[in-house]
């Protein structure tokens, strides 16, 4: 992932509930993925990171895998 | 002596900033008192499938009693949970692995947030919730054409290529045959 994907898909808003989004940004053991490895701008990161952390409270991602 | 006066001002200036950009911030929310916000819940497995609209209702209206007006809602949905989750209810430690999960967005006075918050913690019926700030348009990203696209489309023209040639091959016998039965 080269490119930022929430401007190469239009995404302005990072919704917490949009599980298969935000799983894409995890690793094998569920941590966050850092800005290198997903290429996100930093300001989406930080929204990224709000909206993995908000479902995770939720119970809709893990805290950790495996 | 200059340099520290200077800095004492940089300083004042950068503090300054965000309480101005708050200022105006509330000032901008003033004529609608309201800001958006969005609940999401767990509700404990327990209730049967056909309550569980009957607790969002429940939910729905202590909500609307500190003045919510509501915008948009997905009804609770029996959802596996990501990890077990722990709640003390009535005294007595209780384990989770499932719940109905909904969420609802609604417009509310920021003062009253707080008081929201404060009875919902009351409630037995919620493994946990969450009230979050949001903005009033769907946040929700729309959802893609499956993937498979470009792999069903070569596919597909493969297929599309082969029959035309098949129906050529027909189309020339018929014309052969057109032709002998002339002759």
């Amino acid at each position: 992932m080269k490119q930022d994907y929430f401007s190469a898909n239009n995404i302005k808003y990072i919704d917490y509930k949009d599980t298969e989004i935000l799983k894409k940004f995890l690793n094998p053991n569920a941590k966050i993925m850092g800005k290198r490895k997903t290429g996100v701008t930093a300001k989406n990161q930080r929204k990224l990171t709000t909206a993995i952390k908000r479902a995770r409270f939720m119970g809709l991602l893990p805290y950790i895998a495996k | 002596m200059l340099h520290g006066s200077l800095c004492d001002f940089v300083q004042g200036f950068t503090t300054n900033a965000p309480f101005v950009s708050m200022v105006r911030m509330s000032e901008n929310h003033m004529d609608a008192s309201t800001n958006v916000y969005e609940l999401s819940y767990l509700i404990v497995p327990d209730v049967a499938e056909e309550d569980v609209v009957s607790e969002m209702t429940a939910l729905k209206d202590q909500a609307s009693r500190f003045g919510a007006s509501f915008i948009s809602e997905e009804a609770p949905k029996y959802i596996d949970l990501a990890y077990q989750m722990e709640r003390d209810i009535a005294n007595k430690k209780h384990k989770f692995n499932n719940g109905y999960f909904g969420w609802v967005k609604f417009e509310l006075p920021p003062e009253k947030v707080a008081e929201l918050n404060e009875e919902l913690a009351r409630s037995d019926k919620l493994i946990r919730f969450m009230i979050i700030s949001t903005v009033k348009e769907n946040t929700m990203a729309p959802k893609k054409a499956p993937r498979a696209e470009g792999r069903t489309r070569t596919g597909k023209k493969e297929e599309g290529e082969e029959t035309e040639e098949e129906m050529s091959t027909e189309e020339v016998d018929k014309k052969i045959e057109e032709m002998a039965t002339a002759e």
